[in-house]
């Protein structure tokens, strides 16, 4: 008996020993494969340099900072008043101010997303009027400031290619323009200020109702302390054949600029608005929390294109929302290049059988940079399409985060939604995180999401280095095609500038 | 009978890794468990010995469902079994639950030794139509090139309420493979977290469910690559009719360091009736670039072509509709190894459609 044990421990011992030595052998060979696996790896992901900031050009000009009213720096009921009073506003505007004002302490800043406990209030001035009065003639805007826009190609463009312009610097619109003809047939091109001056009735009737100030935090701020902006008005049937461009531009450091943009697109009409952004880089913050509100009426479509460069100290909290009514369209380009922190979401409401919303997007973090960006579409008639297609680049340690909702109610049958987001990192410092959110509440949709992270594809680079390109050359050409669907919705010389900025971004992340 | 300490305003858990608009109420999901007495399971005896160094272990890794489903499961715990995994035949575990055990509060330990390969089924289903409760933990631990199939198959009535957390860490060149089916239960909430360390190590998950009546469904996934040249794949298809709601939550993580991963997820809702609700929340958190990660989601009526097919071939609607429903879920299914048990389910979603 005392055998037999002994036999069956040694037969137990023999086992054990047996797994011991597989063991071990498997482990040194997995040490070598993984050593081999790492050269590979490495070999395919080559060296690469970085360079930390680079010199952005025409964007990082800074101007003296002289203006010629700035309200002290923070934000209470005084400072709203103040604001108020000097735009000489009508009082349902300060009532309308002063909500704002209280839904804003009420609300806290967000529990998700990118950390904006850096950004203080007190910190930053709200209202700064530059030395310039608002001009129609490019010549008598101020030598300094118009040097700055002709720097940034804005008078230049709108000879060439655009309808009208509109220029804001700082907390002020110092320069509007439009082409005469439009406004023969009706349409209105202004700053902010002036529509609430001159249009009281239909600024009464839809401030405030498509973008409301209790969406969020920052949307409840730029109510309270909103200052120029565009009102774009576009007549029944009339299609606006060349785009509008507005401007904007901050020179003050530690400033926020919170301009209102609202456009109306009657009946049958079109529109391709453009935006652009830009400031110099200080080391102090500056916050944009600008509103967007568009009304796309039956028929109607607009087209709304920014290209945001903002310098890298910038917290750009912007709120963006379209109404669509039937059988109108909404086109969104978005290029996010610039600022530390953004978090934007331009959101089209579909309310409309037969509306449609495209939207399509770029977003490229650098070092330092915490781009939230993405989309929302809130299907809430029949048949309506939504199509939303993003890409994002990050390299050097930025994060590049893509957020969107896609929604479908009850009773909102037949609508059809895509959704493909990429994501390109060129580094393992970088971060790349995709959030979508899905939600359908009807089962007759067509419902597609697609979304791919990951390096620059290796047989790629092979592909093209084996037709003769440079490895170097093979990697930014794959990162333009990548950014592509974006350059070509965007007119010729935007999609130009933007591979410019694509190429600043890219120098010395690559190869 | 005692009643266990435990005060908790409103239980919430499967907090997403990465939280979004708060409006949309996707963050979280509120937990329904509200038996907090200590009363005994009958059904089964406790497998092995639970190892509490190990229980530690996980408990530090991952929080399941969340600390307070947790605590309650540590606390109300009347199920405990431990298994260690060997070449043997599959391990089939029978819980049913009745008016007799109205409570199943279990944890479970399955610890799978270098080179060993094994597949282990926990079956828990509703015998009457009492209200029952159940609260489990699932550890699993995959050792160096072994290799485990986890097979979880619920079947709890509508009045039911079903929440289960599996953490999991899988080591070098090993692989783990887990299927589940959610077939009950009114109140479904699912928590699988996998810490994939190992060099080379996989996670394969494929989910089949089906949502009628006022079945609450959310299924939360979490994938954390963390090893080298790890590969991860969730495949989750499932119907939805009635009032059914379904909320997906997966997460593919590549955490920095996993160089060479390769992460998958996938998301596909039949939708039968316009008064379903299905939500998708498919992240990708990518600390790392050389890896790929891809999800899709996508959401519709069955294929207008397929149901012409079948019902061309003499199969009325529903019939073909069970047929192209049960078809999704055949590579869940197919990770059964009890052909009885298989037929048995396959009939079970079959009957559901039809009885629509």
């Amino acid at each position: 008996m005392s055998n037999l044990i002994s036999n069956l421990t040694s037969d137990q011992n023999v086992k054990q020993q047996d797994t011991k030595r597989i063991l071990a052998k498997k482990a040194a060979e997995r040490e070598v494969l993984k050593e081999n696996r790492r050269k590979e790896r490495a070999e395919k992901l080559k060296e690469r340099t970085y360079v930390e900031e680079f010199d952005r050009g025409v964007y990082d000009i800074k101007n003296p900072n002289t203006y010629e009213i700035m309200l002290k720096k923070g934000l209470n009921e005084e400072i709203v008043r103040e604001i108020s009073s000097i735009k000489n506003e009508p009082d349902w505007m300060l009532e309308k101010r002063l909500a704002a004002l209280k839904i804003y302490h009420k609300l806290k800043n967000p529990n998700w997303g990118p950390d904006l406990s850096e950004l203080n209030m007190d910190e930053i001035a709200t209202y700064i009027r530059p030395k310039a009065q608002m001009e129609s003639n490019w010549q008598e805007v101020p030598d300094e400031i118009r040097r700055t826009f002709e720097l940034l190609g804005i008078p230049e463009a709108e000879l060439d290619y655009l309808s009208g312009v509109g220029a804001q610097y700082d907390s002020e619109v110092v320069y509007h323009n439009m082409k005469d003809y439009l406004a023969l047939q009706g349409v209105v091109y202004t700053d902010f200020e002036s529509a609430v001056e001159q249009y009281p009735e239909i600024i009464q009737e839809y401030f405030g109702t498509c973008l409301k100030p209790n969406l969020h935090r920052y949307s409840a701020l730029h109510y309270a302390v909103w200052s120029g902006g565009s009102y774009v008005y576009v007549p029944e049937g009339v299609h606006v054949d060349i785009p509008l461009q507005s401007y904007f531009r901050m020179n003050a450091p530690g400033a926020g600029q919170f301009e209102h943009t609202l456009i109306i697109v009657e009946k049958g009409g079109s529109l391709h608005f453009i935006e652009g952004c830009s400031a110099p880089r200080y080391n102090t913050i500056n916050l944009h929390a600008g509103g967007v509100e568009l009304f796309v009426k039956e028929g109607a479509k607009l087209r709304y294109s920014t290209i945001e460069n903002w310098s890298r100290n910038m917290y750009n909290l912007n709120s963006k929302r379209a109404i669509v009514e039937k059988d109108g369209v909404i086109e969104w380009i978005s290029g996010s290049f610039g600022s530390r922190v953004s978090m934007l979401y331009p959101a089209s409401i579909l309310i409309g059988e037969g509306a449609r919303s495209e939207f399509t997007g770029i977003t490229f973090a650098g070092a330092g940079q915490t781009l939230d960006t993405g989309a929302q579409v809130v299907h809430k008639a029949p048949h309506t399409y939504s199509t939303v297609e993003t890409k994002s680049i990050s390299k050097g340690g930025g994060k590049a985060i893509y957020r969107s909702l896609v929604q479908v109610d009850e009773g909102a049958y037949g609508c059809k939604s895509n959704t493909d987001c990429q994501s390109l990192m060129l580094d393992a410092q970088s971060r790349g995180d995709t959030i979508p959110t899905i939600i359908l509440k009807n089962d007759d949709v067509d419902f597609g999401h697609e979304a791919k992270i990951g390096r620059i594809d290796d047989q790629a680079i092979f592909y093209l280095m084996s037709r003769g390109l440079s490895e170097e050359d093979a990697k930014a050409m794959i990162v333009r095609g990548f950014a592509e669907p974006v350059a070509k919705e965007l007119p010729l010389e935007y999609a130009v500038e933007m591979n410019e900025l694509i190429n600043l971004e890219l120098k010395g992340a690559i190869g | 009978m005692t009643n266990v300490n435990i005060k908790v305003k409103e239980l919430r858990g499967n907090t997403l890794p990465a939280l979004t608009w708060n409006w949309m109420n996707v963050n979280d999901v509120k937990i329904d468990l509200q038996n907090k007495q200590k009363i005994p399971y009958t059904a089964m005896q406790g497998v092995g010995k639970i190892d509490q160094e190990l229980k530690q272990t996980f408990y530090d890794l991952d929080h399941g469902i969340s600390e307070e489903v947790m605590l309650m499961n540590d606390e109300q715990c009347n199920l405990a079994n431990h298994w260690r995994i060997s070449d043997s035949e599959p391990i089939e575990v029978r819980l049913p639950q009745s008016a007799g055990n109205p409570l199943l509060v279990d944890q479970n330990q399955i610890v799978v030794p270098p080179l060993q390969k094994g597949t282990i089924v926990l079956y828990n289903y509703s015998e009457d139509d009492s209200r029952v409760e159940r609260n489990s933990t699932i550890l699993v631990d995959v050792k160096n090139d072994a290799a485990v199939n986890v097979v979880l198959i619920q079947r709890l009535n509508e009045k039911s309420v079903s929440n289960v957390s599996i953490v999991a860490r899988v080591g070098d060149g090993a692989r783990l493979n887990l299927a589940t089916v959610e077939l009950g239960a009114g109140n479904t909430v699912f928590h699988y977290m996998v810490d994939m360390e190992g060099f080379g190590a996989e996670s394969h998950v494929k989910t089949a469910y089906l949502g009628s009546g006022n079945n609450h469904l959310d299924l939360f996934y979490h994938v954390r690559h963390i090893g080298e040249e790890c590969i991860s794949d969730i495949q989750v298809n499932g119907a939805l009719m009635d009032h059914a709601v379904k909320k997906f939550r997966g997460t593919i993580d590549f955490v920095e360091g996993c160089s060479g991963s390769d992460g998958n997820e996938e998301e596909y809702t039949i939708l039968l009736d316009d008064t379903v609700r299905s939500i998708a929340v498919p992240l990708l958190l990518a600390h790392e670039d050389d890896i790929v990660g891809n999800h899709a989601a996508s959401a519709g009526q069955i294929d207008d072509e397929q149901l012409f097919y079948l019902m061309s071939r003499g199969l009325s609607r529903k019939e073909s509709e069970g047929l192209i429903v049960e078809s999704r879920m055949t590579p869940t299914f197919d990770q059964i190894p009890n052909e009885e048990l298989r037929l048995d389910l396959r009939k079970e979603v079959h009957a559901r459609i039809l009885r629509r």
